[in-house]
């Protein structure tokens, strides 16, 4: 008997695109329990649907829209989804989540989950309105950016009407292509956009104006009033975000010496001043925005009205963002940082890929690996925003040097040779997001494990700057403690900002995440749970992906920091002569607190049947693959 | 002696109005002796945070880095040069 009355709507909405089929599923109770909702149901559909020979852009590749139980839901900071699929940059688990409005606007049309499959002959837009859902013919729509496509369908659907797209970037299936909502919020990474055009969808538009139904509302609205308390006593939550947005980051990193410097080759920047948060403010700061039932508001908007870059309007920065266009660059022109944003944004760019990639590129240039006959005259010197903002834009048309990154950073070092690859800083195929992983080591260990790449959003701890200080083991255990706190909000649909990230104290945070919201989802879904219990959904779910990639073939070895961190010391700055020194260490610490195996980094067969993952190891090892 | 201070977030409320992008130099006589515990509670952030200025670092979880060492104990001393940043809990990033 389902006994699930709210929170989930109960449809999971199944589509063949090859030949324009639908088929509607109830929510299974139980998988409901032990995945959750958001990353929780794209782990486990990636690891179910997806075979390890299927090619990512090929049509038996599997794309999953999953908002989580709360997404929707009339508590703060609900607009999150995740959607993945095989990733066509790393060719391992996929996936990416956006804030925004269309997460929401999907869980108030009844859907818990959306199935891609197949690929669509011509270019198709999926229109969910409510019931009704149709593939519909997008040729008209092809090529366009994202804000055209967001103008145009709006024009054709109405006004209540959520849309995320691809961009030309996707379209050209350019391998670290986001799915973009509204020109400002982007699914961003590992290439779940190129996902998409791979299989001809160029949008999903949907219009839901359901309420979510709730088990216990007046419990409900007691906690989110509980909750909404917290976050407005707490000056991080309530005024920090929405001072700064995450600009504010580039002060920390700068100050500690771990901020991207020219393709990560020192950690600290002359002219960070020029380009950090009171820049931005003093600057080219319009307004700060929300996502869905937020009161945090740490989206940015800027404007940029004279100058060279004249004209850019975006929904942004993030410093993640700014790190890649400008200190990786060696750049401190800030409008230009805006412009290279900007058109991340039209064209559906990850744009923390596409700033690494040019630093990348700088890097070879200045080092004469590569000179003006491989980049077609373009000067790729350090600082140079003129070449920097023209390769955004060869990349996402796959037009002279623009082509040969992108199919990522791997495949860029295997056309380019002449040792490039010494110089690329990524892990499993994909590219760090700002901070510099030999200043803070322990904490950004989790660029080594992460099962995307080097990834920020998996992994992060309180006194996570003095985690280096502490015994290795214990900081692991925290680590690993704290992994589980901050995977709670990518199942739950929940933004991590006002949950997990940003309180004065580690006790606010452990209120909200232990005590409020377990009481949220039994309040929303009439699921009884504890924080344990969440802890354990938490915990399966990255064992899960952990088992997808030793699926594909992937073991300890996989788990690596690039050269520039393990064999350059940091030059300059605070943290000079910083160099990583402790990936094995840290690893045979990382996988004992895990439960996995100290020398092949596999989860241990005990540990997925303690997670009731028993027939994922009876999977992994029908295939060979040891588990001890 | 001189003892540069860096705070973040909300700390920077507790600044003097001579602070510039967060930061401040601390100069005191020759003789003075300066712990970490008598910076805290001269800044007034165990105040603001609502914790004991002898303890601030376990019982608030910010994060007390002294020339980029995390430190716990308050009762450290302070020398000349010292850099002294103070971060908040959980940062992102």
């Amino acid at each position: 008997m389902n006994r699930i009355r709210g929170g989930y709507v109960g449809r999971c909405l199944h589509v063949d695109l090859s030949d324009g089929s639908l088929r509607t599923e109830r929510l299974d109770e139980n998988f409901a329990r032990l995945y959750i909702g958001g990353r929780g149901f794209t782990a486990r559909m990636q690891y179910d649907l997806i075979a390890p020979t299927v090619d990512p852009l090929g049509p038996d590749n599997v794309f999953i829209i999953a908002p989580g139980p709360l997404t929707g839901t009339p508590v703060a900071s609900t607009s999150r989804f995740t959607v993945g699929a095989r990733s066509p940059l790393t060719g391992i688990l996929g996936d990416a989540n956006s804030g925004g409005m269309w997460g929401a606007v999907l869980k108030r049309a009844g859907y818990d989950m959306v199935v891609l499959r197949g690929r669509a002959p011509n270019p198709v837009y999926l229109w969910i309105d409510g019931d009704q859902v149709a593939v519909r013919d997008a040729r008209h729509l092809w090529g366009m950016d994202t804000r055209q496509t967001w103008d145009t369908l709006k024009a054709e659907l109405g006004r209540a009407v959520s849309i995320a797209c691809i961009g030309p970037a996707g379209e050209n299936l350019v391998r670290f292509s986001g799915l973009v909502e509204n020109t400002e919020h982007v699914a961003a990474r590992s290439g779940m956009g190129t996902v998409l055009g791979s299989k001809n969808v160029k949008a999903l538009a949907v219009r839901g104006t359901g309420a979510v139904p709730l088990t216990e509302p007046g419990a409900f609205k007691e906690l989110s009033d509980q909750l909404a308390e917290i976050l407005r006593k707490d000056k991080r939550s309530s005024s920090e975000l929405l001072e700064y947005g995450t600009t504010y980051l580039m002060n920390h990193h700068g100050a500690i010496g771990c901020l991207n410097t020219n393709n990560y080759t020192g950690g600290d920047f002359a002219g960070q001043d020029d380009i950090d948060g009171d820049a931005l403010n003093e600057s080219y700061f319009v307004k700060a925005t929300a996502c869905y039932r937020c009161p945090c508001r740490c989206d940015r908007y800027s404007e940029v009205t004279e100058g060279e870059y004249a004209g850019t309007k975006v929904g942004g920065p993030e410093y993640a963002t700014v790190a890649a266009f400008g200190s990786g660059c060696g750049n401190s022109n800030l409008a230009s940082i805006l412009k290279a944003n900007e058109l991340c944004n039209l064209y559906g760019l990850d744009s923390i890929e596409t700033g690494n990639l040019v630093a990348f590129s700088m890097e070879l240039y200045e080092r004469g690996i590569i000179t003006d006959s491989d980049t077609g005259n373009l000067q790729l010197t350090w600082g140079n925003h003129q070449s920097m903002v023209k390769l955004v834009e060869q990349i996402a048309y796959r037009q002279g040097f623009g082509d040969v990154l992108a199919d990522g950073i791997v495949a860029a070092t295997k056309k380019i040779g002449r040792n490039s690859e010494r110089y690329a800083v990524h892990v499993k195929g994909m590219t760090p997001p700002g901070p510099d992983a030999r200043a803070i080591k322990v904490y950004n260990f989790r660029y080594a494990v992460s099962p995307r790449g080097a990834d920020h959003l998996r992994i992060s701890a309180p006194g996570a700057y003095g985690l280096d200080s502490i015994p290795l083991v214990e900081a692991a255990e925290k680590l690993r403690f704290w992994e589980g706190i901050v995977t709670l909000p990518d199942l739950m649909g929940l933004c991590k900002f006002p949950y997990s990230y940003f309180a004065e104290t580690v006790e606010r945070t452990l209120t909200k995440m232990m005590e409020i919201l377990p009481r949220l989802y039994t309040a929303a879904t009439g699921l009884q749970t504890t924080a344990e219990d969440l802890l354990t959904a938490a915990e399966r779910v990255n064992n899960v992906e952990r088992a997808h990639n030793v699926r594909l073939g992937l073991s300890a070895d996989a788990d690596t920091m690039p050269p520039r961190f393990t064999e350059d010391r940091i030059p300059s700055g605070p943290s000079k002569g910083a160099i990583y020194d402790i990936l094995e260490p840290m690893k045979v610490a990382w996988y004992r607190v895990h439960g996995w195996d100290e020398v092949s980094g596999h989860p241990r067969r005990e540990k997925l049947v303690e997670l009731g993952l028993a027939d994922l190891a009876a999977d992994l090892e029908e295939r060979g693959i040891s588990l001890t | 002696m001189q003892v540069v201070v860096q705070l973040f977030s909300v700390l920077k409320e507790c600044l003097p109005s001579t602070a510039r992008r967060g930061q401040v130099t601390i100069s005191l006589l020759e003789n003075d002796e300066l712990t970490l515990e008598k910076l805290i509670a001269k800044l007034g952030l165990d105040r603001r945070l609502g914790v004991s200025a002898d303890n601030f670092a376990v019982l608030s979880a910010w994060q007390v880095l002294v020339n980029g060492h995390s430190q716990v104990d308050m009762s450290l001393h302070l020398r000349d040069g010292d850099l002294v940043q103070i971060f908040p809990p959980m940062a992102g990033g």
